[in-house]
C-alpha cells in the first residue's frame, strides 16, 4: 500500500512541478531589490543618474553634405564609483566601411539574383565619424581609443564620485543619402528643384549612460537596439544656408538674427493660437526654393533636461505653429514640412502633435518641455526629443490614399508619443526596445481612438496580434530578449507588448486599476532610467494584482493563447417534488431513444399476448412508476418543513447547471471570458480569473449556475485574449470562416467607384 | 582561388537597411476546400513593404491601393506573389489566381488567391519566401487548415521551405 501511495506521489510530482511554473513568482527572474531600485519598482533612496552637459557648434556644407563640429561636454558623476575612463557613442560609425553591421547580415547567393541586387550590395559609403581631435578645455590632448560604435577617453586621473570633467572634441563626417542607404537620419534630395532637406540625428560624440545596472551601457550599436543616453542640457549653434529654416530640440534662442520680421511676429501669435498659424508659408518657401540665398546663418537652441538633441533643415520647409496647454505649460505644437507633403502636413500634422501631446500627458505624464515638433521625412519614422521626423507623402498630384492618410497619422502619434517613452521615462533601448515601443505603441492606440471613433489601429486590440503568437515557438522571441537577437521585431517589441497591455487593461486589471498602475510608472520614471523590473513591480505594487504569471507568459515566455471549449454538460437542479418530478420522468420516457425493433413492433405485432389477456399483468405490469401517490406527497412534505425559507426559495428557482470543460492548448494561460446565449436569446457574460489555472494548468472545469436555459456558449466573445484558434471557441461547435471566405462573401462585382457612378445615375 | 573571390564578393555586397519601424512579417492562411477541389488562400503583408519592394525591384512604382482594381497590374501581382508563395502539391508545381486585393486602412494588404489541386493531397511543400530578397529580416507565416485543423509554419531566410505530410484516412 506504501508502495502504491509513493508511486502516486512519484507519478504526479512532475504535473505538481509543473503546475507551479506558470504562476511562480518571479523571484528568480528579476534583479535583487536595493538602493537605488526598490522591491516595489520606485527609484529607491541611493538612485542617482549621471549628466552630460553639451555646448555644440556645427555647420552644414550644402554642396557636400558633409556635417562639421565640435563640442564641449560636461559630464557629472553623480554615482558613488570612481570612473578611470569614460565611454562615447560614435553611431555614425554605423555607416563605416568596417562596421559590424554589415558584417553580421545572414545572406545566400540567391540574394544576388540580378543586376539591382548587384548593384544595391555593391553600393558603399563611408559615412563614418572622422574624429579630428579629443582636447581637455585648455587645449591639451586626450588619449582615447575607438572600438567601432564606442570610444573610450581614458582618464589621467579618475573622475570621483561628485567629480565633473569637461572636455572638446573636433569632428566630421559624410551625411548619408538617406533614400539610397537608409537610415534614421541623412538627407534627401530633391531633383526637380535643386534642393536639399536635412533630418540630422546621431550626429554628434554622445556620452554613454552609466548606472547601477549595466555599469557603463557600452553594447555596440548594431542597427535595431537603438540609444540609451543620460540627461543634461544643451546649447547648440547651428551654421546652415542663411534661406533655410531650423527646427531642433529645444528653443530658439536668437529669432531676431534667424526669422524675418514677419516671420516672428507670426511665431508670437502662434505662441497664443489654439490652431495652427502659417510662420512660413508654402509660397514663401517655394519662393526660396528658387532663389537659393549664397550665405549662411547660425541659429542657436538650449535645451533643458534632455537627453539627446536632433534637428531638421532646409529652405524648403513650409512651418506651422500653435499652442497646447498641458496642466500649466504652455507647449508649442510645430510641423515643418516640404511642400511635396501637401496639403496632408497643413491639414493635419500640427493638431495630430497637439492631440498627442494632451492624450498622452493624460495617460502618463503632463509634458514639460516647451516645444513639440513634427517634420515631414519621406518614408521614415524617428524620434527624438521634442522633435520627430515621419513620413506619409501624398502623391505628386497632390491626392492621397486613405492608408496613406491613416499611414501619416500613425506615424505622427506613434513618433511624437516618443517624447514620454523613451525621451523622458528614458528607458534603455539598446538592451530592451520593448520598453519604449512596445509601451509607446499602447499609449499610441488609446491617442488614436481618441482622435477618431472606431481608428483602423494597426497594434493594440488582442486579436491582431494572434498570426504572430501561434507557430513554432522556437522562432517566436519572448519580449524579454536584448533589441537585436529578436525575431519578427515589429511584431515582438512594438506589438505584442502593446497588446499585453490593451489585455491588462481592459481584461485582468480593469481601467482604473492599471491606469493608475500606469501612470505612477510613468511619474516614478519620468527624467531617469527605469528597467523592465521597476515596470513590472510598480504595476503589481500600485495595484494590489498579482501579476507575476502575465508577465512571465506574454514577457518571460513564447506560448500562445489557445483556449478550448472541450465539452458541455447539463443539469437542473432535483426540486425533489414529486408533481414536478415525476412528470419530467414520464416525459423522459416518453421521449427516449427508441430501437428499430420497438418502432417497428408498434404495428407489426397487432396484439401481445398481455394485451389479450388481462389475467397475465400482476402488481409490477400494472403499476403507474409515474403517478404521485400519497407517500410521494408526505415524504415531500416532511422535507419542505425542514427546510428554511430561504432554502425552498432556492430549490423552487429553477437553477441550470452547466458544466464546462477547457482545455489549454497553446500554454498561456488566460482567463475565460465566457458568453451564454438563453434559449430566449438573451446573453449573460462570466469572467473566471486566470487564476482558475494555477493547479491544473491543462484542463479545468467550471459549472455555470443559471437562471435560464442556455443555448449555446462562446469562449472569448470580444476577442480580448488574442486567442489564436477560434473554431475551438463555441458549443455547439461553431468554424470560424476563413480570411478568403469572408472575402468571397462580401465581394461585390463592381468597384465602389462603379458603385458610386450608379448611384449618380439614380440622382439624375 | 575561386573560392577567395567569392567569399570577397560576398563581404563587399553587403549593405544594410536602417529605417527605425519596419515590419517585415507575411501571413499566409490557406485551406484546402475539399468541396470546390481548390486551396484558397489570403496573404496578408505590410503594405509599405510590399509597395517599397516593387519599387525598389523595378516592379511596380505606385500604391496598391491605386491598383486594385487594374487588370494589367493584377497580372502582375499575380506573377509576383506566386514567384514568393509556391505550392507544391504530390510533386506538382500549382498556380494561383488572384482574385481579389484588400488594401486594408490598418497598413496591411490582403491577396486572395485559390488554385485547383488534384482531389487527394498526401504532400504539400511550401515555398514562402516573398520579399525576403528585398528584407533581409523578412519572416513569414503560413497556417494551414486541413479538415478544421490548423497548423502554422515559420519561414525564414534560411528555411524558405515547409513540407506537410497529410493522412486522407
Amino acid at each position: 500500500m506504501k508502495k502504491i501511495l509513493f508511486c502516486s506521489f512519484v507519478a504526479c510530482l512532475p504535473s505538481l512541478l509543473f503546475a507551479q511554473s506558470k504562476f511562480a513568482q518571479l523571484d528568480q527572474e528579476l534583479p535583487t531589490p536595493n538602493g537605488y531600485r526598490t522591491a516595489g519598482g520606485a527609484p529607491g533612496s541611493d538612485y542617482y543618474q549621471q549628466k552630460a552637459d553639451y555646448k555644440i557648434a556645427i555647420s552644414i556644407d550644402d554642396k557636400t553634405q558633409v556635417l562639421s563640429g565640435e563640442e564641449t561636454i560636461t559630464y557629472t558623476n553623480n554615482s558613488p564609483d570612481k570612473l578611470e575612463y569614460l565611454w562615447l557613442q560614435l553611431d555614425q560609425n554605423i555607416y563605416s566601411l568596417d562596421s559590424d553591421s554589415k558584417l553580421i547580415q545572414v545572406e545566400k547567393m540567391e540574394d544576388f539574383k540580378s543586376i539591382g541586387d548587384v548593384k544595391k550590395k555593391l553600393f558603399h559609403y563611408d559615412g563614418g565619424f572622422k574624429v579630428e581631435s579629443i582636447t581637455t578645455t585648455s587645449g591639451q590632448k586626450m588619449s582615447y581609443a575607438i572600438n567601432k560604435t564606442m570610444m573610450r577617453i581614458n582618464l589621467d586621473k579618475a573622475l570621483m564620485p561628485k567629480g565633473s570633467i569637461s572636455f572638446k572634441i573636433k569632428w566630421w563626417y559624410n551625411i548619408n543619402d538617406r533614400m539610397a542607404v537608409g537610415g534614421r537620419s541623412g538627407y534627401e534630395y530633391f531633383e526637380k528643384d535643386d534642393n536639399y532637406l536635412y533630418t540630422i540625428a546621431q550626429f554628434f560624440p554622445r556620452m554613454c549612460v552609466y548606472n547601477d545596472v549595466e555599469g557603463w551601457q557600452n553594447k555596440q550599436f548594431l542597427g535595431k537596439g537603438e540609444f540609451t543616453l543620460p540627461f543634461g542640457d544643451y546649447e547648440v549653434s547651428i551654421t546652415v544656408p542663411s534661406d533655410h529654416i531650423i527646427g531642433a530640440t529645444g528653443v530658439l534662442q536668437n529669432p531676431n538674427n534667424v526669422l524675418t520680421a514677419e516671420q516672428k511676429k507670426r511665431f508670437e501669435q502662434a505662441k497664443t493660437a489654439d490652431s495652427p498659424v502659417m510662420i512660413v508659408t508654402q509660397a514663401e518657401a517655394e519662393q526660396k526654393e528658387k532663389n537659393k540665398e549664397k550665405g549662411t546663418k547660425t541659429w542657436t537652441f538650449k535645451a533643458t533636461n534632455v537627453r539627446d538633441f536632433a534637428f531638421a533643415s532646409s529652405r524648403k520647409f513650409i512651418w506651422d505653429a500653435m499652442n497646447v496647454k498641458v496642466g500649466a505649460n504652455n507647449v508649442m505644437a510645430m510641423s515643418y514640412y516640404p511642400k511635396e507633403g501637401n496639403p496632408l502636413w497643413e491639414r493635419y500634422s500640427t493638431k495630430l502633435v497637439a492631440h498627442t501631446i494632451k492624450t498622452y500627458s493624460k495617460y502618463t505624464i503632463d509634458y514639460t518641455y516647451p516645444v513639440a515638433i513634427s517634420v515631414h521625412s519621406k518614408w521614415i519614422g524617428m524620434e527624438y526629443p521634442m522633435i520627430c521626423f515621419n513620413g506619409g507623402r501624398p502623391e505628386e498630384d497632390g491626392t492621397y490614399s486613405e492608408d496613406t492618410k491613416y499611414g501619416m497619422w500613425g506615424v505622427i502619434i506613434h513618433e511624437v508619443g516618443h517624447n514620454f517613452f523613451p525621451m523622458i521615462i528614458n528607458s534603455d533601448e539598446r538592451q530592451w526596445s520593448w520598453m519604449d515601443e512596445g509601451l509607446n505603441t499602447f499609449v499610441q492606440y488609446l491617442t488614436e481612438q481618441e482622435w477618431e471613433r472606431g481608428y483602423p489601429s494597426r497594434r493594440g486590440p488582442a486579436h491582431m496580434i494572434a498570426d504572430y503568437m501561434r507557430g513554432d515557438k522556437k522562432y517566436i522571441s519572448p519580449i524579454m530578449t536584448n533589441s537585436e537577437s529578436i525575431f519578427q521585431f515589429g511584431n515582438n517589441a512594438y506589438g505584442k507588448p502593446a497588446t499585453a497591455l490593451n489585455i491588462l487593461r481592459e481584461t485582468i486589471m480593469g481601467r482604473e486599476l492599471f491606469d493608475y498602475a500606469f501612470k505612477m510608472y510613468c511619474e516614478r520614471w519620468k527624467f531617469k532610467h527605469p528597467t523592465p523590473a521597476d515596470f513590472f513591480r510598480t504595476m503589481e505594487d500600485a495595484s494590489a494584482v498579482d501579476l507575476d504569471w502575465f508577465w512571465r507568459g506574454w514577457f518571460y515566455g513564447s506560448d500562445n493563447v489557445d483556449i478550448s471549449m472541450d465539452n458541455v454538460k447539463w443539469f437542473q437542479m432535483n426540486t425533489m417534488n414529486p408533481e414536478v418530478e415525476k412528470a419530467i420522468k414520464k416525459e423522459q420516457y416518453e421521449n427516449r431513444d427508441k430501437g428499430i425493433s420497438e418502432i417497428r413492433d408498434v404495428d407489426a405485432i397487432k396484439q401481445t399476448v398481455n394485451e389479450a389477456d388481462p389475467s397475465i399483468d400482476d402488481f409490477y405490469a400494472k403499476r403507474d412508476i409515474f403517478l404521485v401517490d400519497a407517500l410521494d406527497k408526505k415524504e415531500y412534505e416532511e422535507f419542505m418543513n425542514k427546510l428554511s425559507p430561504e432554502d425552498k426559495k432556492l430549490l423552487n428557482s429553477n437553477k441550470q447547471f452547466y458544466e464546462l470543460s477547457f482545455t489549454n492548448k497553446g500554454g498561456l494561460v488566460m482567463p475565460l471570458i465566457i458568453e451564454v446565449t438563453f434559449v430566449d436569446n438573451t446573453t449573460q457574460v462570466f469572467r473566471i480569473p486566470a487564476e482558475i489555472w494555477r493547479m491544473y494548468e491543462e484542463k479545468v472545469s467550471k459549472v455555470l449556475i443559471l437562471d435560464k436555459e442556455a443555448k449555446s456558449f462562446r469562449l472569448d466573445p470580444f476577442l480580448e485574449t488574442a486567442d489564436t484558434d477560434l473554431n475551438n471557441n463555441s458549443w455547439p461547435a461553431n468554424v470560424e470562416p476563413t480570411r478568403y471566405e469572408l472575402f468571397q462573401q462580401k465581394k461585390m462585382n463592381e468597384n465602389p467607384m462603379q458603385r458610386q457612378k450608379r448611384v449618380e445615375e439614380i440622382k439624375n | 582561388m575561386k573560392l577567395k573571390q567569392a567569399l570577397l564578393i560576398c563581404i563587399l555586397f553587403v549593405t544594410t537597411s536602417l529605417s527605425a519601424h519596419d515590419y517585415f512579417f507575411a501571413f499566409a492562411e490557406m485551406k484546402y476546400n475539399e468541396v470546390s477541389g481548390r486551396i484558397e488562400a489570403t496573404i496578408t503583408l505590410t503594405t509599405h513593404d510590399y509597395e517599397r519592394s516593387l519599387r525598389e525591384r523595378g516592379v511596380l512604382n505606385q500604391e496598391i491601393s491605386k491598383l486594385a482594381d487594374d487588370e494589367e497590374a493584377y497580372a502582375i501581382f499575380q506573377a509576383d506573389l506566386n514567384k514568393g508563395f509556391k505550392l507544391n502539391v504530390n510533386g506538382k508545381e500549382i498556380h494561383f489566381n488572384l482574385e481579389g486585393i484588400e488594401v486594408q486602412l490598418t497598413g496591411v494588404t490582403n491577396f486572395h488567391l485559390s488554385a485547383e489541386v488534384p482531389s487527394s493531397i498526401t504532400k504539400l511543400e511550401m515555398t514562402f519566401d516573398l520579399l525576403m530578397e528585398s528584407f533581409v529580416e523578412q519572416q513569414n507565416k503560413i497556417t494551414f487548415i486541413y479538415r478544421n485543423n490548423k497548423s502554422s509554419y515559420e519561414f525564414l531566410q534560411n528555411k524558405i521551405t515547409q513540407e506537410i505530410i497529410l493522412s486522407n484516412e
